[in-house]
């Protein structure tokens, strides 16, 4: 610590702090307009202006480091009369009307100007620039930028996403696009993090405009409903209108204040006309509305007659990833509690059981081992399988900026992903064949001898043994089968074998697979070979994809596990909830997971099938199986907030609440739990899902014992285990990372501390490359793989009612590659024709090099053109999660469409 | 007799007798040596205790970790016996973050195929009964110096009960379905 006199005042400074932190740190106000804690200082805007004893001039505070003995004053004549300058000559140069502008009252050069009593400006100059009208989300108004370059800063250093720059020089500078291009027509994603850190008026959201400033506005604190990343984000609400108008990232964990385009501009659903409103029954074939009195009759009375009939396992229910906690634990206790069946699970089934069936063998636990933000602290990122710029935007800026560190990213995709832009090395494997690339890895590690052999012995349980099992993988035989180029393998095994830490990230690539528990298990074979587990910036992490759904298994919408994954087999566990919950004969048989559930549905085991927030139609494989399967049913009953595929064949409809009309929590990708606030009323008679399974379960004799959102939460923390210790009241600013047991305990950030695993000591497990269940032939020559785009989400049904994000993305494209494009005869926008054993879509072409020869690639986004009526039912062994990763396609051209010209290299869209 | 003990540590009437026969006050009647003297006596069975249980375990892990266990409580005991030997005032142990992880947790039932998670419940709750024995010691003491002396033993056992209590939140709460 130094010590630093600042305006008569003793202060104590750590060493390298500059003058403007050390007085911020003690409370001392300095205006500020180009710096931002976020991108730093650059001594642009000149307004931190203060006088330093024994130097000449002023000295811009942000830049200057603090020294012991240094004398500063902040205040002064001389010191005011230049901030005035500056200031003055700031709101001179452009066209400031404050009285309209967006940003009045929220403006950090309007607030210097009132600081300084600047009512007009002095100076009279040129101020013909223009307006950018033409992006989706951002407008851009030059005649109020500064140049203080914050926006760029943000742009490049903290979202990476490498648009904004100056250019043109002195009088003419600005802040440009690309190559001076329209924001519109630009390679910038509408992150909105430029807007964030604008300080005037000069970047504002386009869709608020207009719509409410400052204090018009309420602002309520909650959690993002898209993807698994959890960011935590301010929604700005008109309460006499009941919506909300904009949206900002909050400065915390996980997120610090970066949103993607979807968490910054998808918020519209919520007030969308097509809501779902009132309950509706089918009658003669039609879904009529009808009081929520005689819903919930009907519904009791069709269950009891049902289930009376013919015992509690003909019912099944879903509960959703995207759905709260406590809706997902309510889900799960009515089926427990009331049915008496343990029949239930959630989308955790089509995406990453494998993760935990994998890491559980290996690990003991399959939760991710580390926090997002820990990228930053490896010196070697290991991508496989996670198209993260589209999926997990905020995982993948701190991804982007750990390379900008100087970290080297390593990228094992089958498609030339966005990501590889900022890769150290790309590795284009073909699909399916992760297991032979990561044996090739770990056997050229042991060849070499950089495995890390103390960590082996020390921490598993077996090392000898995977070296065998490795043997048959030598680089040149895994590099045959994974198409990498063995030389290619070797770097990257180097790489890896000598870094000082690697942090593992792998998404929905690795998992959705017949062999995706094999996959799971080979990337923990590697990591611990690697032994850079236990540690800061190391682990293995799986991108859980959708916002919920870690709660929703630790909520126990699972067939085989309480919540907090107390075994329902346990006969200890099954009396400690049912003496809670006031209820008897609890089942100690493990139900149904989905595709079990749905097939039995074809032999009539399954009768009922209660759907909250799934859209099963539109997200289990081979579409035309699913409906077959779901008509077969008794009883389809669907708690949604639109309708949909799935409502369409649903005997009873419910509307639901969604992410900002009731209060509850989500637990992210990295295992923090996360309150959601109510912001808005519910629109019609929408009601959260724990009140409809109260009232069901009332009218089929059990109290339920919800009255609240919290109350339901405070109904799971008494049984629960390693939840026992979060409350609302804990989360009241940030989340929590579970195990948390007890009130006094402050979350879990990092597991595995030391190389100690969960099951005492790691486990090696032996992995083989098996093919996809079904790969190309003459008859079907292309492999499709599937997954999520940027500007979409699940089944559409948010971002496909929020303002802008389908006019960016407005359908469904299948991805060709340019060698296969033109042996086929397609561009850009020609239809094609997909089909595969089980169906077939029509939809434009985009040819991109993001496809390799061979492969083609689609959402399951849109209805009208879908991935899973292509999709293999074929099926992970272990966890029954489907192989939507591959199938065989043929592809045939429809038609000519609209001549595509392309003017830049965009992310995520031709 | 480890258990016994344990068990004896964490009733405060049987406390009095153990350390005086339930005739005298501590200040009066206990050095600090006899202190000591008890607490390297408790880390020797504790010791004895955690030998035995690795031996009768199946568990690799679970034997590897009481093995471990074992090695500590020796290492407690040097400590001590260090501590008895140095003046008092050196013997300052700083307060650990208590989770109170142990008291939500049921004894565990030793058993040869217990499971590590109840391996290391067991000394976590070893180590939070020896913390009750000492805050209960230090209750008792009349004497300012006997009680600060308690005070750091207590707070020695705390740290222990901080580390196996760490231990138990990456071993008791798996993802498991």
């Amino acid at each position: 610590m130094i010590k630093i006199t600042m305006n008569g005042q003793t202060l104590e400074v750590q060493a390298g702090k500059t003058l403007l932190q050390a007085a911020r740190e003690h409370g001392i106000h300095i205006p500020t307009l180009c710096h931002h804690h976020k991108t730093g200082s650059t001594g642009k805007c000149r307004l931190c202006l203060v006088e330093v004893e024994g130097m000449r001039g002023l000295q811009t505070s942000c830049t200057m480091e603090a020294k012991d003995g240094m004398v500063v004053k902040t205040e002064s004549d001389v010191i005011r009369s230049s901030r005035r300058l500056v200031v003055d000559l700031l709101l001179s140069s452009g066209r400031h009307d404050c009285l309209a502008c967006e940003r009045n009252s929220n403006c950090e050069l309007q607030n210097a100007a009132y600081e300084l009593g600047i009512e007009r400006p002095s100076y009279t100059m040129d101020t013909t620039l223009e307006t950018d009208d033409s992006a989706e989300f951002v407008f851009r108004d030059h005649a109020k930028c500064i140049k203080c370059g914050r926006c760029i800063v943000g742009c490049n250093q903290v979202v990476v996403n490498e648009v904004l720059d100056f250019g043109f020089r002195g009088h003419d500078t600005k802040v440009i696009c690309d190559d001076d291009l329209p924001m519109g027509k630009s390679s910038c994603v509408q992150c909105g993090e430029c807007v964030q850190l604008c300080p005037t008026g000069a970047l504002v959201d386009k869709k608020s405009m207009g719509k409410g400033r400052g204090a018009q506005l309420e602002q309520v604190n909650t959690t993002c409903p898209y993807c698994g990343v959890g960011c935590q984000m301010t929604l700005h609400v008109d309460r006499k209108l009941n919506r909300v108008t904009r949206v900002t990232g909050r400065d915390i964990a996980p997120n610090h204040g970066m949103l993607c385009v979807k968490g910054r501009y998808g918020f519209e659903f919520h007030a969308s006309p097509k809501r779902l409103t009132q309950p509706l029954i089918r009658k003669n074939g039609t879904l009529v509305p009808v009081s929520w009195d005689e819903a919930l009759d009907y519904t009791a009375g069709r269950i009891k007659a049902i289930v009376d009939q013919h015992g509690p396992d003909v019912f099944s229910a879903l509960g959703s990833g995207r759905i709260t906690n406590e809706n997902n634990y309510a889900v799960a206790k009515f089926t427990r509690a009331v049915i008496k069946t343990n029949n239930v699970d959630h989308c955790a089934r089509t995406c990453h059981a494998p993760t935990v069936a994998g890491l559980a063998a290996a690990f003991g636990s399959g939760a991710a081992t580390n926090s997002i933000s820990d990228v930053l602290e490896a010196d070697v990122i290991f991508v496989i399988g996670s198209n993260m710029t589209e999926a997990h935007p905020i995982v993948s800026y701190y991804v982007k900026r750990a390379t900008k560190n100087g970290a080297t990213l390593i990228v094992v995709d089958p498609r030339k992903i966005d990501l590889v832009r900022w890769a150290t090395l790309y590795a284009q494997q073909h699909v399916g064949t992760d297991v032979a690339f990561l044996n090739g890895i770990i056997n050229e590690i042991f060849k070499n001898g950089w495995q890390n052999e103390k960590f082996m012995r020390a921490s598993t349980e077996n090392p000898d043994d995977i070296r065998a099992w490795v043997e048959p993988y030598p680089i040149e035989a895994a590099s045959k089968i994974c198409g990498v180029p063995a030389e290619t393998m070797r770097t990257i095994a180097r790489i890896l074998g000598t870094a000082k830490n690697v942090n593992i990230i792998y998404c929905l690539g690795i998992t959705e697979h017949t062999c995706g528990t094999d996959n799971v298990k080979a990337i923990a074979n590697l990591q611990m070979v690697l032994g850079h587990l236990g540690k800061r910036g190391g682990g293995v992490n799986p991108l859980r994809g959708q916002n919920n759904v870690q709660g929703a298994c630790d909520m126990g919408d699972l067939p085989n596990v309480y919540h907090n994954y107390q075994p329902v087999d346990d006969t200890n566990v099954a009396a400690k909830i049912a003496k809670d919950w006031g209820v008897t004969d609890l089942s100690l048989k493990p139900g149904y997971k989905i595709p079990t559930m749905l097939h039995k549905a074809t032999t009539g085991a399954t009768k009922i099938f209660f759907c909250v927030g799934d859209n099963t139609v539109q997200t289990e494989p081979n579409m035309a199986k699913t409906i077959k399967e779901l008509k077969a049913l008794d009883f389809l009953v669907v708690v949604d907030i639109f309708q949909n595929l799935t409502t369409e064949l649903a005997e009873v409809v419910l509307p639901d609440v969604c992410f900002n009309e009731d209060d509850g929590t989500y637990s992210n990708l990295e295992r923090r739990v996360q309150r959601l606030r109510k912001a808005v009323n519910p629109p019609g008679q929408a009601k959260p899902t724990w009140w409809i399974m109260q009232e069901l379960g009332k009218r089929l004799g059990v109290d339920l014992r919800f009255t609240s959102a919290q109350g339901v939460w405070e109904d799971m923390r008494r049984t629960a285990t390693s939840m026992a210790g979060i409350t609302y009241d804990r989360l009241d600013e940030i989340g929590i990372q579970w195990p948390c047991p007890t009130l006094e305990h402050p979350g879990t950030p990092i597991l595995h501390l030391n190389g100690k695993f969960t099951r005492g000591k790691g486990l090696f497990c032996r992995t083989d490359h098996r093919p996809p269940a079904e790969v190309p032939d003459a008859e079907y020559p292309f492999m499709l793989s599937t997954g999520r785009r940027l500007w979409h989400y699940h089944t559409g049904t948010q971002t496909r009612n929020s303002i802008g994000l389908e006019t960016i993305f407005p359908e469904e494209l299948m991805e060709i590659s340019p060698v296969d494009a033109k042996r086929l005869g397609v561009k850009t926008h020609d239809l094609v024709k997909a089909t595969s054993r089980r169906g077939t879509i029509t939809l434009k072409a985009w040819v991109t090099d993001r496809s390799p020869k061979g492969v083609c690639w689609c959402s399951f986004h849109f209805f009208e053109a879908h991935a899973n009526v292509l999709t293999n039912d074929a099926y992970d062994n272990v966890t029954e999660t489907p192989e939507y990763k591959a199938c065989a396609i043929k592809l045939e051209k429809v038609s000519d469409g609209e001549p595509y010209v392309q003017t830049v290299q965009r992310q995520a869209r031709p | 007799m480890a258990s016994r003990m344990f068990k004896l540590f964490n009733d405060k009437r049987a406390l009095k007798l153990y350390l005086n026969g339930g005739k005298h006050t501590m200040s009066s009647q206990h050095t600090l040596d006899t202190i000591f003297d008890l607490a390297i006596s408790r880390e020797e069975a504790a010791n004895r205790f955690y030998v035995d249980l690795s031996r009768r375990v199946k568990d690799p892990s679970v034997k590897e970790t009481f093995a471990e266990l074992a090695i500590e409580e020796l290492g407690h005991k040097d400590l001590l016996m260090s501590l008895k030997a140095a003046p008092l005032t050196q013997s300052k142990f700083r307060p650990a973050a208590d989770f109170h992880i142990a008291e939500s947790e049921p004894q565990p039932e030793i058993k040869p195929d217990m499971p590590l998670r109840d391996a290391v419940a067991l000394a976590m709750k070893n180590e939070q009964m020896a913390a009750v024995m000492y805050r209960g010691m230090a209750r008792l003491s009349t004497d300012a110096e006997m009680r600060t002396l308690f005070e750091n033993l207590m707070n020695m056992e705390l740290g222990h009960k901080n580390s196996l209590e760490t231990l138990f939140v990456d071993i008791g709460y798996p993802e498991v379905f």
